[in-house]
């Protein structure tokens, strides 16, 4: 079955987001809000219709959504957290408007969640965890004040994450995942420090995550899921090995899990489609170089000309 | 103003602790892509932010958080919420236990609720409990990646490895390609201070029984090449050896394994995988017979 890419179907996905009431779980996402947010806007600006992004309403909603803290919530009142503030800084830096905002709060308020052993928590409860790591180190970069953390504490710790198999996992001694191969991988690209690894051999485990349709799973044995396009090709990419993957194989995979009625993609065929597995779809066909979608830097997960302009 | 939910009106019990003045959704300067809520959620969160605003750490707050996570629970807040209700009234702790059982099973993939599980450990220190606890787990799916991160947060803060070889040999008798039991067993018996007498030899031992009955299992195979990186060059021969008397095979896992261990073998051995066994990954293959240095 040979498909296209739908750009229409999915702008129009994108556009009736904040219209859809009739969806059943639809209310019960405003821990995702600025999430969604997020995974809009890279929608939006990997088909190229980042003019449609109503700039002004984003950029008010998002400095509701600061906290008293320095951290962003996930929606006005509620309680900061480390992935929101992530989220909140990539909108704030596409759209040109990381002036509207108090950069160096939000920078002390990300250095206050490094743990003494390099980790990061997620907000002032505690919870650590890899991913919580990278958002810190990627906002404080496109902050410009990567100065500000421990940076061989945290790459000290990325490596107890690493695993026998080449890839990284939540926390020391926690199984290999693709995302938290992501999260740390691309952490290191970030702090330069990506020849402490064992490239090929994360190349190879990466290399096996493709299954017999196409698709990308997250662990061996597991199944494939549109959202692992990004997980293993950013890593992939970075380490500049995206070849070992079959381009064809996956973009046909990926294709098939667009929502022929209401556009959007979900995580495989025939599965109801969301926001943030049409955001990871989009940007992993940008990284397969699909013809007519905007470059994606892998190591940040934004466009590429966003970070080229900001020289990160 | 919309009566308030029957259900809410037991929780907030205003007789018993007194009035309330709910503080509604505050959605911002133009709300962007504004949330449809259901009604008894918007209202039950009205009144959890005057009680957060209030720090009111009651019964009915305890009762409210209860009936927000069951409508959403993903909503970290309102789980925060809940333990510091729980640390001031600790009448309350033993119960969570058997309430967080109730709902586990609705809630196997959700943070928060592995999270506040956590937090609860730290206080009961019952951790065998919880131990048991994740095994039954294991038994709904056995590679649910937050209840292996959670039983691995046991052991690094308890310290007591005893149950878990048994528990990594069954699990991989049930599925002999669960990557999450073939993980947990690395790290127990190679990067825990774990007391275990499991030798190298044995583990090798262990692993040609496995592989000989599935040799396809890329988990075994990892597996192979972590404890490999400790072997002495006889431990390394021996495995080699016995692995040769799965030959002929069509077995990438295999074949790459012996191209690595025999590199007068090598590039054969990967023109085989790029030509004939592996042509998927033929890519790979020839990257590989770039690397064979040249004699």
């Amino acid at each position: 079955m040979s498909m296209d890419l739908e750009r229409v179907k999915h702008l129009n996905y994108l556009n009736e987001l904040g219209q859809r009431q009739d969806e059943l779980d639809f209310w019960l996402k405003e821990h995702l809000h600025v999430s969604a947010i997020y995974w809009s806007c890279m929608s939006y600006w990997m088909l190229n219709k980042k003019e449609e992004l109503n700039k002004e309403q984003i950029v008010l909603f998002l400095q509701s959504c600061l906290t008293e803290s320095g951290g962003f919530a996930c929606y006005p009142g509620h309680d900061d957290h480390i992935t929101n503030t992530v989220y909140a800084i990539q909108v704030l830096l596409m759209l040109d408007s990381l002036d509207r905002i108090n950069k160096e709060k939000v920078a002390s308020y990300i250095v206050s969640l490094q743990n003494e052993d390099g980790s990061m928590k997620g907000d002032r409860w505690g919870e650590t965890d890899a991913r919580f790591l990278y958002a810190g180190i990627n906002c404080l970069a496109l902050l410009g004040r990567l100065d500000m953390l421990n940076q061989s504490a945290a790459v000290d710790w990325i490596l107890k994450c690493r695993n026998f198999d080449g890839g990284f996992g939540l926390c020391p001694g926690a199984e290999t995942h693709a995302a938290y191969v992501f999260t740390c991988v691309a952490s290191l690209a970030i702090l330069e420090q990506l020849d402490r690894i064992d490239q090929d051999l994360l190349g190879w485990w990466l290399s096996e995550r493709q299954t017999k349709n196409g698709g990308l799973n997250g662990r061996p044995e597991k199944l494939p899921d549109t959202c692992y396009g990004w997980w293993v090709l950013s890593p992939l990419a970075i380490i500049k090995k995206l070849e070992w993957i079959d381009r064809n194989d996956l973009i046909r995979f990926i294709l098939s899990a667009q929502d022929q009625e209401t556009g959007g993609f979900s995580d495989r065929r025939e599965d109801v489609p969301d926001v943030y597995h049409t955001c990871f779809s989009l940007t992993a066909l940008s990284l397969l170089q699909y013809p007519d979608l905007k470059p994606v830097d892998a190591r940040f997960c934004l466009p590429l000309e966003v970070t080229k302009k900001y020289n990160l | 103003m919309e009566p308030l939910e029957e259900e809410l009106v037991k929780i907030l019990d205003f007789e018993k602790y007194g009035a309330l003045t709910p503080i509604p959704q505050d959605d911002g300067v133009n709300p962007l892509a504004k949330i449809n809520y259901s009604k008894d959620y918007e209202q039950g969160m009205a009144y959890f932010r005057a009680l957060a605003a209030k720090q009111e750490y009651s019964i009915r707050a305890f009762n409210l958080t209860c009936f927000l996570i069951m409508h959403n629970p993903a909503h970290y807040t309102v789980w925060a919420y809940r333990f510091q209700t729980l640390k001031h009234i600790p009448e309350l702790i033993p119960h969570e236990l058997a309430w967080l059982d109730s709902v586990i099973e609705d809630f196997q993939k959700n943070y928060q609720v592995w999270h506040h599980r956590q937090k609860l450990l730290g206080i009961t220190k019952d951790y065998l409990h919880e131990l048991e606890f994740t095994k039954r787990m294991f038994d709904l799916d056995s590679k649910n990646y937050h209840v292996w991160s959670y039983r691995l947060w046991i052991l690094q803060n308890f310290h007591d490895y005893t149950k878990e070889l048994s528990l990594i040999d069954n699990l991989l008798e049930e599925d002999v390609y669960n990557n999450s039991a073939w993980n947990h067993r690395f790290f127990v018996l190679f990067e825990s201070n774990a007391n275990h007498e499991r030798s190298l030899q044995q583990e090798l031992e262990f692993l040609y029984v496995k592989l000989s009955q599935a040799s396809d299992n890329q988990s075994a195979w990892n597996y192979l090449s972590g404890i490999l990186k400790k072997a002495g060059p006889n431990q390394v021969a021996w495995i080699a050896n016995q692995l040769e008397k799965l030959l002929p095979s069509s077995n990438r896992f295999l074949l790459e394994f012996l191209a690595e261990y025999d590199p007068t073998r090598s590039k054969a051995i990967y023109e085989n995988l790029a030509n004939e066994v592996d042509r998927d990954n033929q890519a790979l293959w020839n990257w590989m017979i770039q690397q064979v240095p040249q004699t």
